[in-house]
């Protein structure tokens, strides 16, 4: 990483986007500004920036409109920003293909690591390598195996296919249809009750408590995440 | 009753018959004058007439009646020899024939005359009424106008009584019109009327009862279209305050909260006391941040914005979601867990009910020593499942378990610990009695120390893991 990461800030209350510039600013990050939603996708061609932070009250625009059109052409990393707290909010903006949501008032360092992990998808460009760790956990694409310190966990398909899932996007929070839909594909109009039984058993297999979990975490009414490595 | 209705009907017919043999004599007083000086032959014409007006009037029984009765009395009174039933013209027998078959051919014609003529006043009737009725009804718009029309107009056309059958019970019905004559009701999509109705009346009848049946019932759609337009448009007011209330509290605390932040980094340029009031600054903003988060989550539950989203988990995923989030405010306080068999999965919004256990952990925190214990044991009790949490803090203040859940009751013990928001147990409270629970608070019992809560909740569905496993 020889260039300083780049973010786009769509914010329309300018002392929000002064306040962020200044902690990008500090953790050497650059920033570009932008206060509707027509610029955007001029701004996204013109300075092609490495993540986005989307702030969803826009003058001109619903944030959710203009996530889904943003990601018919592009895969930029989006950060939501939001006074929104339904839950029902922040599903939608996941599965309209932001990859992180946070709540107004936000802590800067909570930002921060969240800018990191996207940062890190970003740039891995989709390609995680055949070997994905989840804190002890290893698990090899190539061999279709997890190990724990090197013994090997049998998992049924669908719960090694739960695992890689939410391993290949660790940081960021898979919601429960975006989770039916990638282990059990186009017949995903399941009950999520069906995810949270399989992820029980994933969680008894590799030795996660629920009530004090290291790997796999809920996250109420939206879905699941893993703690990025 | 139907004996006097029977005993009704038989007077009619003996009113008319009456009225046939009062004809007859008012024609045989009216011939007598004349029976020296006109031809006999040409008496029988008033005869006729009187045949005539009696079947008009009385009806076919009567008008055959009037005419072998007026034969007899021509026969008696104005033939020779006169006052006996005797004659000596034997061509009077030519006289009598014509004069019974004229007279019952013409009183039959009359007769069925009249009643078509009757009949046809009556449909037109019947449709000026019906026209009327369904013309009244289109120009109602509330049930009860509705109602009250109909029981006047029809009352009016039958000249009775109308009652509403969702004002008296069917048995009530039936019973009204057997006390009261005239008396009809009408049920909606039915009607039950007296038992003096003619045919063509209960037909009537039925089409009244039909008619305001079906305008009642496109009043009722209309009246719940309209109150359900006046809930959707309240619901949106709502979340369209609440979410402007949001982002007008939310913004300024975001950037407040940013822009301290960022004076933190300069932290080392700052003299000593600069960095005290910061931290002070800081900790009163977190504060301010837990009351609008906490306000706005107590409005949207209790305004009746959110609704619950309910699926199906097991509690312990939703108790270490919230253990998670409380880690960093925890210090050196151990959490810990028991769990008493097996725990079937319950149906909740996951994201409020983990605010219900982050509340509560919140609590026990603020009322621990920064070593404290704190521990959740979760247990099933036949159809529900509990939770409890249990901390050996300081406890509950005498006499305040009842207190602690309502709005604004802050603080277990006074001046201990002044940062709570007095919300944060009613929010629970609220959202545990939205999910068909209940929670409690009590003291441990001596002599142990600390304070329990407990949440207990239904369990809906009994899904087993195995089944659900197979599945696939």
């Amino acid at each position: 990483m020889t260039n300083p990461p780049k973010i786009l800030i769509v914010e329309d209350e300018s002392e929000i986007r002064k306040f962020l510039k200044v902690a990008l600013q500090s953790n050497n990050i650059q920033s570009v500004e932008c206060d509707n939603a027509r610029d955007v996708p001029a701004q996204i061609i013109g300075t092609r920036p490495d993540v986005i932070i989307l702030d969803l009250g826009l003058p001109d625009k619903d944030g959710q409109e203009l996530i889904q059109e943003i990601r018919e052409w592009s895969k930029t990393p989006i950060i939501v920003l939001s006074a929104r707290f339904a839950e029902i909010e922040k599903v939608q903006a996941l599965e309209n293909g932001a990859d992180d949501y946070l709540i107004k008032p936000f802590s800067t360092a909570e930002l921060l690591a969240r800018i990191k992990v996207a940062l890190r998808h970003a740039n891995n460009g989709g390609d995680d390598g055949y070997l994905i760790e989840i804190g002890d956990l290893q698990v090899d694409l190539s061999k279709r195996q997890v190990t724990f310190c090197g013994n090997e966990i049998k998992l049924t398909p669908i719960e090694y296919k739960l695992l890689t899932e939410l391993g290949k996007n660790a940081g960021k929070v898979i919601t429960h249809s975006q989770l039916l839909y990638a282990v059990w594909g186009k017949r995903a109009n399941l009950d999520s009750s069906y995810l949270r039984i399989h992820i029980q058993h994933l969680r008894e297999k590799i030795g996660d408590d629920p009530m004090n979990p290291k790997y796999i975490f809920t996250i109420p009414g939206i879905g699941y995440k893993t703690r990025g490595s | 009753m139907r004996l006097m209705q029977i005993q009704n009907r038989t007077r009619q017919i003996l009113v008319n018959y009456s009225f046939a043999l009062a004809a007859v004599l008012v024609c045989t007083l009216l011939c007598l004058p004349l029976r020296e000086r006109v031809d006999a032959i040409s008496l029988t014409m008033v005869y006729l007439a009187g045949v005539v007006i009696a079947a008009a009037r009385l009806g076919i029984g009567p008008a055959i009646f009037t005419s072998f009765l007026s034969v007899l009395a021509f026969n008696f009174f104005f033939t020779k020899p006169y006052h006996s039933f005797e004659f000596y013209d034997a061509s009077y027998y030519f006289t009598f024939s014509v004069m019974l078959i004229t007279s019952l051919i013409v009183g039959s014609m009359t007769a069925q005359l009249s009643r078509l003529l009757k009949q046809t006043r009556d449909e037109e009737r019947d449709t000026h009424a019906l026209y009327d009725f369904a013309r009244g009804l289109s120009e109602l718009k509330s049930k009860e106008e509705i109602i009250e029309f109909t029981k006047e107009f029809v009352g009016n056309f039958f000249g009775g009584k109308c009652v509403f059958a969702n004002e008296l019970s069917n048995n009530s019905a039936s019973q009204l019109c057997d006390n009261v004559s005239d008396a009809s009701v009408i049920i909606t999509n039915r009607s039950v009327v007296a038992d003096d109705f003619s045919k063509n009346d209960i037909i009537m009848h039925r089409t009244f009862a039909g008619l305001a049946s079906s305008a009642i019932a496109r009043a009722e759609a209309d009246e719940k279209a309209a109150l359900y337009r006046f809930e959707s448009d309240n619901e949106h007011l709502r979340n369209m305050l609440l979410s402007s209330l949001a982002h007008d509290l939310r913004t300024p605390l975001t950037i407040l909260n940013g822009t301290l932040s960022n004076l933190f980094k300069h932290r080392k340029s700052l003299p000593r006391e600069g960095v005290n009031e910061l931290t002070s600054m800081s900790i009163q903003l977190n504060r301010l941040q837990n009351f609008v988060a906490n306000s706005l989550r107590m409005a949207s539950i209790s305004s009746g914005a959110i609704k619950l989203n309910c699926e199906t988990y097991t509690i312990q995923e939703i108790i270490g979601a919230a253990i998670t989030r409380i880690e960093p405010q925890k210090e050196n306080r151990k959490i810990l867990s028991t769990i008493n068999g097996v725990i079937p999965m319950v149906s909740v919004d996951g994201a409020l009910m983990e605010q219900v256990i982050f509340n509560i952990l919140d609590n026990a925190i603020k009322h621990t020593k920064p070593d404290g214990e704190i521990r959740v044991i979760i247990s099933n009790n036949v159809d529900r499942i509990e939770i409890a949490i249990k901390d050996n803090g300081d406890g509950l203040r005498e006499g305040s378990e009842q207190y602690i859940f309502e709005k604004f009751y802050s603080d277990r013990e006074q001046g201990h610990n002044n940062s709570g928001t007095g919300l944060g147990l009613a929010i629970c409270k609220a959202i545990v009695k939205a999910h068909g629970g209940n929670i409690s608070a009590k003291n441990v019992e001596p002599p142990e120390r600390g304070a329990i809560f407990a949440i207990n909740l239904p369990i809906a569905l009994k899904l087993s893991t195995e089944s659900a496993i197979n599945h696939d």
